[in-house]
């Protein structure tokens, strides 16, 4: 294959013929930007079980979600407290709690937010999380930063102890975790903050006794219980024995397993799409005929110089991969376009969602796209006789 | 040179069924000035085609130099074309927002030539054709004469063999088609073969051999 001369041919092709090549990438662009809104609304109703999946080591557990009360009532938090003792009673280790806590607090003049991820350390190892090697050796897991909040270690040296006066508790740093690490906060996948990265975050791994002097996890809106099925023991078994005790402690609370869960969210998932399928196929052919015809009519133009250029001796397979490379330049154009226009508008997790999930997917099938457009504009107007199409351009 | 045996070409559709050539057999050695005349639809382009590497025939045998290409696809024929045939157009067939001096250059940067090796060739030709000072120019600010010698260098750049010109003087008047013959003439006197399709008795009148073909077949093939 001639790659120097159809690189440069194309290449020139599309200096000649700016406004073309600009209208042809705003249709890709703008196809590509619906096809992002789609595709993306796709990614997300699937995102939460797919990235659960991800964040922990083991599934065999039951959720609760305790919910706050209707109206204000001492006496309901009075049995979220028993509740959670029996819990600890009944199921011990097995039985783990966890709580966020953002403290906005203001330092020189500026308002700063901490995120403090409060966990059992019976549930610490349930989520999949590792640490920089140079503290991995450390056995008491008391203090871990996020990889962003790393610098205060240089600070808070590891090794360090804390001291809480008011609580009287008393933690020691540790070190921190690796990039990206996740927490799933709890698992109704649907929660805007099911999946937290831990970047920005202290985790601090607390004892019972830290939980019992902290009013705040019974009152909080994000608590949630974790309990590790024994082996052996039937999820639905161990759901039933939560429901009842809830019941018997006058406790409203969401009790699922995982399975639950991920049938709840693949049914969510159905009805969406019952709802979103018509439109995706119709946004799919829009943008396929879209940028197909912006093809076909961009090949038109030049099929005068594509005959020429057979006739001295450039390849069929040359000219065809001179289109590609055309299209391709206008579709790196159009994917910058739209792909950024979308993430523009979206926020730091949807972000994250869109660049994960939709990025690749979309990216590889655009390229695959624009093969097969180039293909079926170059074969309709290579089918006729080269002759024909020299013959028929003007004198 | 060329050596067709009993070459047919049928063009075949869902309702049509065309017989452009029928049983041509016609050799064409190194060196001669040929003129293949006939009537709109006798076959001749459908020839100078087949000669030309850009279609192959439906039956017969086809043999180039000491090669058989009956057999070769049309895929594959383009390097043959390549390193070959020059072609020239009644219509020149020039790339219009190229200029003089980027359509003559074309085969060689087809072939991979160093741009500064294909310039210095192209800038030869084109004082050849005495239209060296046209180089920066565009197709549409020349005439139909400059154009013709524009398609001609082009032709000839990459040094092939055999030229091949489909009416090259039908779209241009009398004492431009003398010159433009003039320069054929030249061409083929420097050893090369060439063979010109054309309706203009005056135009066959200057070639050294004629072939006429009426309704797909040879019907004359003398020396002038």
């Amino acid at each position: 294959m001639q790659i120097r001369f159809l690189l440069r041919k194309a290449t020139e092709y599309v200096f000649r013929r700016k406004l073309n090549f600009l209208l042809t990438t705003l249709v890709i662009a703008t196809a590509l930007y619906m096809l992002c809104n789609v595709f993306f609304m796709s990614a997300k109703s699937t995102y939460y079980i797919y990235e659960t999946k991800q964040v922990f080591s083991d599934t065999d557990f039951v959720n609760l979600n305790i919910l706050m009360a209707e109206q204000d009532s001492a006496g309901y938090y009075d049995n979220v407290e028993w509740f959670i003792h029996k819990l600890d009673e009944e199921y011990g280790e097995n039985a783990g709690k966890y709580m966020f806590l953002p403290v906005n607090y203001i330092q020189d003049g500026m308002e700063k937010r901490e995120n403090t991820l409060y966990i059992d350390d019976d549930l610490f190892n349930l989520c999949r999380v590792s640490f920089h090697e140079e503290i991995n050796h450390a056995d008491d897991k008391n203090m871990l930063y996020g990889y962003v909040c790393k610098d205060k270690l240089g600070d808070i040296p590891v090794g360090t102890i804390l001291e809480n006066a008011n609580l009287g508790t008393k933690t020691m740093v540790v070190g921190y975790f690796e990039k990206g690490e996740k927490w799933s906060s709890n698992l109704l996948f649907h929660s805007q903050e099911a999946v937290v990265c831990l970047d920005d975050y202290i985790v601090s791994v607390m004892d019972e006794a830290y939980f019992e002097a902290s009013s705040m996890f019974y009152t909080n809106v994000y608590n949630s219980v974790y309990v590790r099925l024994t082996q052996g023991e039937h999820a639905e078994t161990l759901k039933k024995e939560i429901k009842k005790l809830a019941n018997e402690c006058g406790i409203k609370c969401y009790v699922n397993t995982m399975d639950d869960l991920v049938a709840e969210q693949k049914k969510e998932n159905a009805d969406l799409w019952r709802a979103i399928g018509i439109m995706l196929c119709f946004a799919v052919f829009v943008a396929m005929i879209g940028v197909g015809a912006a093809f076909l009519s961009d090949v038109l133009c030049w099929q005068k110089e594509l005959a020429i250029m057979h006739v001295y001796g450039v390849s069929e397979g040359s000219l065809f991969w001179m289109i590609v490379f055309e299209n391709l330049l206008k579709a790196i154009l159009g994917v910058s376009i739209a792909f950024s226009l979308f993430a523009h508008s979206l926020n730091q997790e949807d972000k994250m969602i869109y660049l994960q999930r939709v990025v690749p997917k979309l990216f590889i099938g655009v390229v695959l796209f624009i093969i097969c457009a180039s293909y079926i504009a170059f074969r309709t107007i290579w089918h006729r006789r080269v002759m024909t199409i020299i013959g028929e351009a003007r004198l | 040179m060329i050596q067709l045996e009993n070459i047919s070409k049928v063009y075949e559709g869902d309702t049509y069924k065309i017989q452009a050539l029928q049983d041509i057999t016609l050799t064409i050695e190194k060196g001669e000035f040929v003129s293949i005349m006939g009537r709109s639809g006798s076959g001749k382009t459908t020839l100078l085609n087949i000669i030309g590497f850009l279609d192959t025939a439906t039956s017969g045998f086809f043999k180039f130099g000491e090669k058989d290409v009956s057999h070769i696809s049309s895929k594959k024929l383009w390097k043959f074309r390549r390193e070959n045939i020059g072609f020239v157009f009644q219509n020149f067939a020039l790339i219009d927002h190229n200029t003089v001096l980027e359509n003559v250059v074309l085969p060689l940067q087809a072939m991979n030539v160093s741009g500064k090796e294909a310039l210095k060739k192209a800038n030869i030709l084109l004082e050849r054709m005495g239209i060296a000072d046209m180089k920066h120019k565009y197709p549409i600010q020349i005439s139909g004469g400059q154009k013709q010698r524009v398609a001609i260098a082009r032709a000839l750049v990459a040094n092939p063999p055999i030229i091949l010109a489909d009416e090259p003087t039908g779209a241009l008047d009398v004492g431009t088609a003398e010159e433009i013959m003039q320069i054929f003439r030249e061409i083929n006197e420097q050893g090369k073969t060439v063979v010109i399709v054309t309706h203009d008795d005056k135009i066959a009148a200057k070639t050294k051999r004629l072939i006429r073909l009426e309704t797909a077949k040879i019907v004359e093939d003398k020396k002038l």
